[in-house]
């Protein structure tokens, strides 16, 4: 099977409460499609889009969508060490949601280190919320919190799709900018970020594969 | 089925009939007892006067009538003797059948009597106890009956529709054959003028919507054509022979097709539910032959209570299922009612409101009654088949769900599963270890384990991952299998998969399970059956499965023993007990004309030299130890055995994986392990 040619790729996680809307953003921005209804997520489940990048550079996205009950966690844990970016996933207008958002964060944090990952604070259902006034979460309290803990944050809609294509932007941007200023490197043994196929035309490396990291399993 | 009338549109009774104050509320009164007393009453007084009442009435004179009887000043009787002529045949009429429709004829409901005090009145004092009297002529009726009615008559009414069903019938198109469904583009029956305060213009209300009272026979010709060359014999199947002589199978033509073509031939579905009507109303007594139908097939109208039998589900459930707690609001309730609604939403039940309250009572009642387990989002999955096939039956569809669980996923809903799961999970590397090298090699190469794509398979045992046709087709064969069977229903689904996943990298893999492609199941079960049998038990042994066994001292030294998870999964080659191996070895070749199995034992050759497995191959562990000469054991099951301690068997077995040997598995203990069997001998005198 040949894949789409592209430089990088970058694994990314969404994480937050059940219910917020992971699975439906990621639906959007992979197919373009909005589902009253999805499934949940038991265990994990994958989406894959590539994006371009500011200067061209063509990125390869690996999006993991997790389950949102909580004891899913202890299964999700390993999934979390080989992301580059995490996606913190609250919805507008349920404040639980937002409350849980610094565990998640914690979580996160703790499984993904060594490395330092990409945060972005992402609100759902920014729709809901407008049409029928039923906002928990105002606008200055997520940006605050996120400002307070250097995150990016959005509010998307998953239905209209507003704002949804930033959300997943903004992290590959900033995942591509550490890249550059050489604070992020391609490791063996870690899935985060790996490069791609050469483009045609350039020197004529070898595919550089990860090599299998050791089964770590949950 | 219309929630005490408050569901429909039209009322439920007919106008003439029903009580004043269902005609007189604006929300509908709910239907009840003393409703239907009046209607009692009515009917009462019309055949005690001899009349049939308001007959050229039109609907709105007939209700506003039934509304004016709230202002009579005698009963209601009186004034409907007087409004119709008839007061002489109602000063005639006995003083206690006057009372008694007056008491039926209430205006007021709260002074209505209910069924059980009109039982007392007087007018039945003279007919107590004329119960057996009354049965004896009913049966004799029936009896009469038999002779000339089909036999078919006989058998219960929704196996009658069923079938019927099965034969062609359609109850839609019959009714449209009435006019009383009548199709028209949804734009049409839109209005064309909307007014602010709700009046709407240009369009004529529609007829169909309203109440009928029609009553449409369903034709049988065609099902009595279809079963007509039937002896009568085949509606009285024998199901205890005693005499090995009578030829007790009998051979259907259809019973070789395929099973969907089975499950809609009349004919063959006829046979089945006459047998498994017998069968289960002989449980549990019935249970053996029951089991032995089941592998057969099982036929849908049946399929709950013969998954009920299956699962050995008995005694009073209804009681036990009553007496939970199913309303009290615990703290996973949020978790339940965000998930049912997107649980197997396709279909029409569990998509109902009906649907969602039975959901979660039942996934409620479970958690509520087991207490050492929590909610895990996947159990609503794992519910929705029993809920489907016993909707009308909620503590069945409770039960079952409840025998499942420890059966197939013990421990799996502890707060803390992650042991059971990583042991399973491993387990299941094994196994595919064990049948495909080349992929388990493969998918080993790109990292690809099951934990990314097979958690939600073995936790709602694949009822997250197919439609409800399929889980019915796959669980009819999972319920006849143990606890390791699902491990073998997963590795035939990788097999299905396994040309797609052979060329795939981790990228296209893990977007292929994603987005699961069609399975077929009928495949996927036969294929899981040569797995499971070709296959020794100890492989797919699991310290987490609920073990009716006895405790570890008692058990045999040959037979497998827990190892940690750790070690499990450090391993890449599934371990095999002992005695399995004595058992595969036959060396009374009592079973197998050559022994299925090939030891390799690795120890040293002077401790090979002191006592072997007979036939055994000596290779002594090095880095590069020639392994070719094995090749001629292609096919058998490879038992590496080493000296019991030490990585040494782990790392040789893989090395055959590597190479493409199937069925490699290390011998647990290693050889000495069988020193207490007196079967090792000294290889020279072999």
């Amino acid at each position: 099977m040949v894949e789409p040619i592209f430089d990088y790729q970058f694994r990314l996680i969404l994480i937050g409460d059940s219910t917020v809307g992971k699975s439906s953003l990621l639906k959007y921005f992979t197919d373009g499609k909005f589902a009253e209804l999805s499934d949940p997520t038991v265990g994990v489940d994958f989406f894959a889009r590539l994006i371009e990048v500011k200067d061209g550079c063509r990125i390869k996205l690996q999006l993991w969508d997790t389950a949102g009950q909580e004891r899913f966690r202890s299964i999700t844990k390993s999934y979390y060490r080989n992301s580059v970016g995490a996606l913190l996933v609250y919805d507008i207008c349920n404040r639980a949601s937002f409350e849980h958002i610094p565990l998640w964060m914690m979580e996160a944090k703790r499984h993904i280190e060594p490395h330092r990952p990409v945060f972005a604070l992402v609100g759902c259902k920014l729709d809901l919320a407008n049409s029928s006034n039923r906002r928990e979460v105002s606008l200055e309290e997520a940006r605050a919190f996120a400002e307070q803990n250097g995150l990016h944050h959005v509010e998307t809609s998953a239905k209209s799709g507003v704002n949804v294509e930033d959300a997943f932007r903004l992290v590959t941007q900033e995942v591509y900018g550490r890249i550059q200023t050489g604070e992020y490197k391609v490791e063996d043994g870690w899935d985060g970020i790996k490069t791609g196929f050469q483009r045609p035309g350039g020197l004529d490396f070898n595919l550089i594969e990860a090599e299998p990291a050791k089964s770590t399993c949950c | 089925m219309t929630g005490g009338g408050t569901e429909v549109l039209f009322p439920i009774g007919h106008p003439k009939y029903t009580a004043p104050e269902v005609h007189l509320s604006s929300i509908f009164v709910k239907s009840g007892p003393k409703v239907d007393i009046w209607s009692l009453g009515f009917i009462v007084a019309e055949l005690a006067l001899g009349k049939k009442l308001w007959v050229d009435l039109k609907l709105s004179q007939c209700i506003r009538k039934v509304i004016s009887l709230l202002q009579c000043d005698g009963t209601v009787l009186e004034r409907l003797a007087r409004e119709h002529n008839c007061w002489e045949t109602y000063e005639q009429l006995p003083s206690d059948l006057k009372d008694f429709i007056a008491a039926c004829l209430n205006v007021s409901p709260k002074k209505r009597l209910m069924p059980k005090d009109l039982l007392n009145h007087v007018l039945f004092q003279s007919i107590q106890c004329p119960k057996e009297k009354f049965t004896a002529k009913v049966y004799n009726s029936v009896q009469n009956c038999k002779l000339q009615k089909p036999l078919l008559s006989e058998r219960k009414l929704q196996e009658i529709y069923y079938l019927w069903q099965l034969a062609g019938g359609d109850v839609q198109s019959e009714l449209k054959k009435q006019g009383l469904i009548r199709t028209k583009a949804p734009i049409l029956s839109l209005p064309t003028v909307v007014l602010l305060e709700g009046t709407l213009f240009g369009q004529v209300r529609d007829q169909t919507s309203m109440l009928d009272l029609r009553v449409v026979p369903l034709p049988l010709d065609n099902l009595y054509q279809r079963l007509a060359h039937l002896p009568a014999t085949s509606y009285y199947p024998l199901v205890e022979i005693k005499s090995d002589i009578i030829q007790t199978e009998q051979q259907l033509d259809a019973a070789t097709l395929p099973l969907i073509i089975r499950e809609r031939d009349t004919e063959y579905q006829f046979h089945r539910v006459v047998l498994y009507d017998r069968l289960l109303t002989g449980y549990p007594y019935k249970k053996a032959s029951i089991l032995k139908e089941a592998r057969k097939d099982v036929p849908p109208i049946f399929r709950g209570d013969i998954w009920a039998a299956l699962l050995e589900v008995a005694g009073n459930m209804e009681d036990l299922y009553i007496s939970i707690d199913k309303e009290t609001p615990t703290h996973m309730d949020r978790q339940i009612e965000v998930d049912i609604p997107r649980c197997h939403q396709y279909d029409e039940l569990l998509s109902s409101c009906e649907g969602h309250k039975k959901f979660k009572r039942v996934l409620k009642a479970w958690v509520v009654s087991h207490p050492q387990y929590v909610y895990w989002q996947g159990l609503d999955s794992l519910c929705a088949p029993f809920l489907f096939l016993n909707f009308n039956k909620e503590y069945q569809a409770y039960a079952c769900f409840s025998a499942f669980i420890p059966k197939y996923l013990h421990n799996f809903f502890l707060k803390d599963n992650s042991a059971i799961i990583q042991e399973y999970l491993a387990k299941f590397s094994h196994l595919i270890v064990f049948h495909d090298p080349a992929l388990a090699n493969h998918l080993a190469s790109i990292n690809f384990i099951p934990e990314l794509f097979a958690i939600p398979w073995f936790l709602t045992m694949f009822s997250h991952v197919f439609p409800l046709h399929k889980i019915f087709h796959l669980w009819d064969k999972l319920l006849l299998g143990d606890a390791s069977f699902p491990l073998y229903i997963g590795l035939s689904v990788l097999e299905q998969l396994r040309d797609t996943l052979l060329e795939s990298g981790f990228n296209e893999c893990i977007l292929l399970f994603s987005d699961l492609p069609e399975i077929d199941i009928e495949r996927c079960v036969t294929n899981s059956i040569e797995l499971y049998c070709s296959t020794p038990r100890s492989v797919t042994y699991r310290q987490h499965e609920l073990s009716l066994a006895t405790s570890d001292s008692e058990r045999s030294q040959l037979e497998i023993s827990p190892i940690t998870v750790a070690e499990l999964q450090s391993e890449f080659c599934p371990r095999i007990s002992a005695a399995d191996v004595l058992d595969l070895l036959d060396m009374n070749h009592a079973k197998f004309s050559r022994p299925k199995v090939v030891v390799v034992d690795i120890r040293p050759p002077d401790e090979f030299h002191r006592g072997a497995v007979p036939g055994s191959v000596n290779i002594p562990y090095s880095e590069d130890a020639q392994i070719s000469c094995l090749t001629r054991h292609k096919g058998k099951i490879m038992v590496v055995a080493g000296s019991g301690r030490g990585p040494h068997a782990c790392e040789f077995s893989r090395r055959l994986v590597g190479e493409g040997f199937s069925r490699v598995c290390t011998l647990h203990k290693g050889v000495q392990v069988l020193r207490s069997t007196n079967i090792l001998v000294v290889p020279n005198a072999m």
